[in-house]
């Protein structure tokens, strides 16, 4: 007699109106538009897509050096150069409609009218699945983290971009407030159909040999293994403050780091800096969950969301 | 473009910190073009979270056969946690070495003279050029101008030692190896002796930014079309994070520039590009 093979876990998870075949997804600002990373990923066998930010009007980003390295995390100031609404749907929208996966438009502006021309752009856009509103770039002078920084900004964008769009709509906040299940609390009143959970916590980098910034940009946004602790415990808040559904991403290395954020109360996920290292991180991030849920004799991965005990 | 893991075949010291880099790839020893570069992650497989973080591009110097098979090599000089992890590795390792990546040297006109003007570790993309050059249908018609801080940095002109079709100049900043001066001073000197450069002259550099600003406008004042081939911070190499990027000539006064397109990816863009699309004197202090 053999034995029965493992009956296939059901890794769909839904996230309000959407379903997505798996729960793993690339970041935005961390995989372009599409191309960039598809030449070593198969996209199509991710949950989800979410691209570098859109503005209404291209932008040039900030002065080099934009990066630097840090213990287990990465400091950017891009300063979300981007090719504008206009380029973008000419030029990005059809390798996207191609993808054969969830396509996330994430959102930016330095105004609420700027956020909403673009959602309303985007709203009759087929190839676009749902919005990401960045309210959270700490790159940017004007716009992007000052709507993000408390509850009244956040809310007041949210909603703006609610009354112009009929696509779910998530919105990306950051970690560089006080309390963030206050922010959450104010977005899902205004609107939101879910939140990505977390944005680049506001860092520095020196050169003490030359007693400079190593940015450019003299600070930028710390991504990477090292910021998970924190997402975790705000995704975690947010799950207890809020009934919109949850995507948490913040230094997403291996599988377990994303089981870690379904358990808090994700109910999807998203790769990033990860896969500067390895372009194929989320791929291997995604048949890790499966393995471990095989191992769990857990059926469905949506079954996991929320579920730490404390 | 793949991301094989793929085995050391050598990490050969080479002195003074330099070191050349093996790796068993037959497809990109075969694919790879001269200016092209891989990304390496050096510190494969030895934690989960790699230190540093990030891979490292290096331009892929020429192609090697061994008893064991087909690949290519990289010359590297140790200047911190990267290229330190990188000197520890041993035959027999396997790392992923992403490539081949970025846009190449233009191929030169059969006609044409071709000026290879490189300096310290910006050198070994001129060896893989000057291979290709050598393999060409016709008989090459080009001249190597090479240049180093000192004798200390010899390492850097492995691969141009052994007789070249057109011979070698070589200079030091302080005489010790060659005569003294600089590769672009050398360069110069030779075109001025002539007369000027001759017809189908074209230059290929790749070097400290100091030097590239210098070959650029040398070749800009004579009408001398010029490709570079950039340095700078990377973090994916494949046009994702946005990390690596160089002005665009007068990119502030251009009406039909887009601001987008006002700070070009090295890493898709170039790195090699023609001096004239790019702003050397714009961005960061380079080191």
């Amino acid at each position: 007699m053999h034995p029965s093979p493992p009956s296939p876990v059901d890794l769909t998870v839904r996230i309000g109106p959407l379903t997505l075949a798996n729960p793993v997804m690339l970041a935005s600002g961390t995989a372009g538009y599409g191309p960039e990373l598809s030449g070593v990923l198969d996209l199509s066998s991710l949950g989800g897509f979410v691209t570098k930010g859109i503005a209404r009007e291209p932008w040039e980003g900030n002065s080099p050096p934009r990066l630097a390295e840090t213990h287990a995390g990465l400091l950017n100031a891009i300063g979300l150069q981007n090719v504008g609404l206009d380029r973008f749907l000419a030029e990005k929208v059809p390798f996207l409609r191609e993808l054969g996966t969830r396509v996330v438009v994430n959102v930016i502006g330095r105004t609420i009218e700027e956020y909403v021309e673009v959602s309303r752009a985007l709203d009759s856009c087929d190839a676009v699945d749902a919005l990401e509103l960045n309210v959270s770039c700490p790159n940017i002078k004007h716009g992007g983290i000052q709507f993000g920084t408390g509850p009244e900004g956040a809310s007041r964008v949210t909603a703006a971009v609610r009354a112009a769009t009929r696509k779910p709509l998530w919105v990306k906040l950051s970690p560089n407030v006080g309390d963030i299940a206050e922010v959450a609390r104010a977005v899902e009143g205004a609107g939101a159909d879910g939140l990505s959970l977390i944005n680049t916590l506001l860092g520095m980098a020196v050169d003490l040999d030359r007693r400079r910034p190593i940015l450019a940009n003299v600070h930028g946004g710390l991504s990477g293994p090292a910021i998970k602790p924190v997402a975790l415990r705000m995704v975690w808040q947010c799950f207890r403050a809020v009934g919109i559904p949850i995507v948490g991403m913040g230094g997403i290395w291996t599988a377990r780091d994303a089981l870690e954020f379904m358990v808090c109360g994700a109910r999807a996920v998203q790769v990033g800096t990860a896969s500067f290292a390895n372009p194929r991180a989320a791929a291997e991030v995604l048949d890790g969950m499966g393995q471990w849920c095989r191992d769990q004799g857990i059926p469905r991965i949506a079954d996991i969301v929320g579920t730490l005990e404390a | 473009m793949r991301d094989p893991l793929v085995e050391v075949l050598y990490n050969r010291d080479l002195g003074g910190g330099y070191f050349a880099l093996g790796l068993l790839d037959p497809v990109l020893s075969r694919e790879a073009r001269p200016g092209q570069f891989v990304m390496i992650e050096v510190a494969s497989g030895r934690r989960v979270v790699p230190e540093p973080l990030l891979r490292r591009p290096f331009s892929v110097q020429r192609s090697v056969e061994t008893p064991r098979g087909a690949g290519y090599q990289v010359l590297y000089r140790v200047v911190g946690a990267g290229t330190t992890l990188m000197s520890r590795l041993r035959e027999g390792d396997q790392v992923h070495a992403l490539g081949p990546l970025g846009r190449p040297f233009t191929p030169a006109d059969p006609g044409g003279v071709s000026f290879l003007v490189g300096g310290g570790v910006g050198i070994p993309p001129l060896v893989a050029l000057a291979d290709t050059l050598d393999r060409g249908p016709v008989p090459p018609r080009y001249e190597v101008f090479l240049g180093v801080r000192s004798a200390a940095d010899a390492p850097c002109f492995d691969g141009f030692v052994e007789a070249r079709a057109g011979g070698v100049h070589i200079r030091t900043d302080d005489g010790s190896l060659g005569q003294r001066g600089t590769a672009v001073q050398a360069l110069v000197e030779r075109w001025d002796r002539d007369g000027g450069p001759p017809a189908g002259a074209r230059v290929y550099s790749c070097g400290p930014m100091g030097m590239l600003r210098a070959v650029a406008r040398a070749c800009e004042g004579r009408g001398v079309p010029c490709e570079i081939s950039v340095e700078t911070l990377m973090g994916c190499g494949l046009g994702a994070c946005m990390g690596c990027v160089i002005r665009a000539r007068d990119a502030g006064t251009r009406p039909d520039l887009s601001p987008y397109d006002r700070w070009l990816l090295a890493c898709v863009r170039g790195p090699v590009f023609d001096s004239r699309d790019v702003d050397l004197d714009a961005g960061p202090p380079h080191p």
